[in-house]
C-alpha cells in the first residue's frame, strides 16, 4: 500500500487544478491558492501564520514598517533613500500593494514650491474641523474648535497662500468667526503652514501658541496655522484631520523615520523583521501552491527517521545513541 | 488580541519572547511546504520549533557563559 503510494506522482494525489491561477491567488492573499485548491488544512495554516505575523508586525510598528521608498537615483545625490526591505514585504500580496499607490500618490503630490505651476490655481480646497488656539489681536489665547473653510492657492512667486474662514467656539462656548489669510514663499514662514496632504508621520508641534515640550508627530492630524486678516498679530494655530487614505503606507520623510525609530525602538526593528519573514514565508507558499510539497505527500517513509522495526535500531533506542553521543560531546566517553 | 499578546510580552521587558511566536510561524510554514499530510506536517513543525528554541537557546547559554566570564 504504502509503496503504491510512494510511487504515485503528486499531480495523481493532489488536484492542483489551475496553477498559475492558485499561485497567483496564494501570493495575493496567503492561504487563499490553497484554498482554491481544497487543501485547508495548509490554506488555513499558511493564512494564520502569514498573515497574522504580518499584522502583529505592522502593529508592533504602529503601520509604519510597510512602505516603499525609492529615491536618490542619481548618482550625485547626496542622500539614498530605498526600502530595500520592502522587496521581501511585498512577497505577502494584497496587505503589502498599498505601499506602491501610495509611494506614486506621495511624489507626485504637490510641490509647494514648484516655479511652473500658474498663479492662482487652486492646490487644495479646505473644509475640515479644526481643533487649536487663537490669538486674538491683543494677544489673548483660546483653545477654539470648529471648521476651516477656504482654499490653498499658488502664489504668484512660486509660493502658495490660504485664503478663508474660520467659524467655530471657544472653550467656554463663545462663538468665534474670522477671516484667515496667509503666504508662505519658503519652508519656514511665518505666516501660513499647512501640513502635507499624503505624508506618513507628520510634525504637529504647536511653534506658535502655548508651551510645548519636545516636538509632537501626528500620522492622522495635519499642523495648520494661519493669520487672521486684517494686519493683526493674530493667529490660528492647530490641527485638522487626515483621512487614512492619506497616512497608511505612505513612504516615511527623514524626520518622521528619525522619530518613529527613536519612539518605539527595538520595536520598531522588530515590527521590519516580522514584516520581512512574512513576505518571505509566502514565497515558501506560492511555490507550494504551484509546484506541490518539495519533499513528497508525506507518508513516504523519511530519510532521517527510520522506523522502529529496522534491524540496526532494533537493540539499541534514539534515546540510548542519543545519550551515548552526549556522553562523546561531553569528553565523557568514546565515539560510539 | 494583537494589543494584548504585545502586552504580554513587553511585560517580560524581553524582546527575546517575541522569537516564540516566529519561530512557530517559520516552522508551520515550512514544514507545510515540505509535506502535504497534515501528521507529517505537524510532526516535523514540533521538530523544527525546538531545533529552533534549542539552538537559540544554546547561543544564549554561550553567549552568557561568555558575558560572564569577560
Amino acid at each position: 500500500m504504502t509503496q503504491d503510494k510512494q510511487i504515485r506522482p503528486l499531480e495523481e494525489r493532489i488536484d492542483f487544478r489551475q496553477r498559475w491561477l492558485a499561485g497567483l491567488l496564494a501570493w495575493l492573499i496567503p492561504g487563499a491558492g490553497h484554498l482554491y485548491q481544497r487543501r485547508y488544512f495548509k490554506g488555513v495554516v499558511y493564512m494564520a501564520c502569514i498573515v497574522g505575523i504580518f499584522v502583529w508586525g505592522s502593529s508592533l510598528g504602529e503601520a509604519k514598517a510597510v512602505h516603499l521608498r525609492w529615491d536618490g537615483a542619481d548618482r550625485d545625490a547626496k542622500t539614498r533613500h530605498r526600502s530595500m526591505g520592502y522587496l521581501a514585504q511585498v512577497g505577502v500580496g494584497l496587505p503589502a500593494l498599498p505601499a506602491v499607490i501610495q509611494k506614486k500618490r506621495w511624489e507626485s503630490q504637490e510641490d509647494a514650491f514648484d516655479l511652473q505651476r500658474p498663479a492662482g490655481e487652486v492646490i487644495e480646497e479646505f473644509q475640515a474641523p479644526f481643533k487649536g488656539i487663537l490669538r486674538d489681536a491683543e494677544g489673548g489665547d483660546a483653545t477654539i474648535t470648529g471648521t476651516v473653510i477656504g482654499a490653498l492657492r499658488a502664489d504668484q512667486f512660486a509660493g502658495e497662500e490660504f485664503s478663508g474662514t474660520f467659524k467655530g467656539q471657544t472653550s467656554t462656548g463663545k462663538p468665534i468667526e474670522v477671516e484667515l489669510a496667509g503666504m508662505r514663499r519658503y519652508e519656514s514662514s511665518e505666516d501660513l503652514h499647512i501640513g502635507k496632504r499624503i505624508c506618513a508621520l507628520d510634525d504637529v508641534t504647536m511653534t506658535h501658541g502655548g508651551v510645548t515640550e519636545g516636538r509632537t508627530f501626528s500620522d492622522d492630524r495635519r499642523r495648520f496655522f494661519a493669520r487672521i486678516s486684517g494686519g493683526s498679530d493674530g493667529f490660528v494655530e492647530g490641527t485638522v484631520p487626515r483621512p487614512v487614505t492619506n497616512h497608511f503606507q505612505v513612504p516615511l520623510e527623514d524626520a518622521a523615520l528619525q522619530h518613529i525609530h527613536g519612539r518605539l525602538g527595538k520595536f520598531y526593528e522588530l515590527a521590519l523583521v516580522y514584516t520581512w519573514i512574512a513576505g518571505l514565508l509566502n514565497v515558501l507558499a506560492v511555490w507550494d501552491c504551484i509546484q506541490g510539497p518539495a519533499y513528497g505527500y508525506g507518508d513516504e517513509p523519511e530519510l532521517d527517521e527510520p522506523e522502529l522495526d529496522e534491524p540496526e535500531l532494533s537493540g539499541e533506542s534514539m534515546k540510548q545513541k542519543a545519550v551515548k553521543w552526549l556522553g562523546y560531546f561531553a569528553g565523557l566517553r568514546s565515539r560510539p | 488580541m494583537l494589543a494584548v499578546m504585545n502586552l504580554m510580552l513587553a511585560q517580560h521587558g524581553n524582546t527575546i519572547w517575541y522569537v516564540l511566536p516566529l519561530a512557530v510561524a517559520i516552522s508551520l510554514v515550512y514544514s507545510a511546504s515540505r509535506y502535504e499530510l497534515t501528521e507529517r506536517i505537524v510532526r516535523r513543525a514540533t521538530r523544527l520549533f525546538c531545533m529552533i528554541v534549542g539552538f537559540m537557546g544554546a547561543v544564549l547559554v554561550v553567549l552568557w557563559g561568555l558575558s560572564a566570564t569577560i
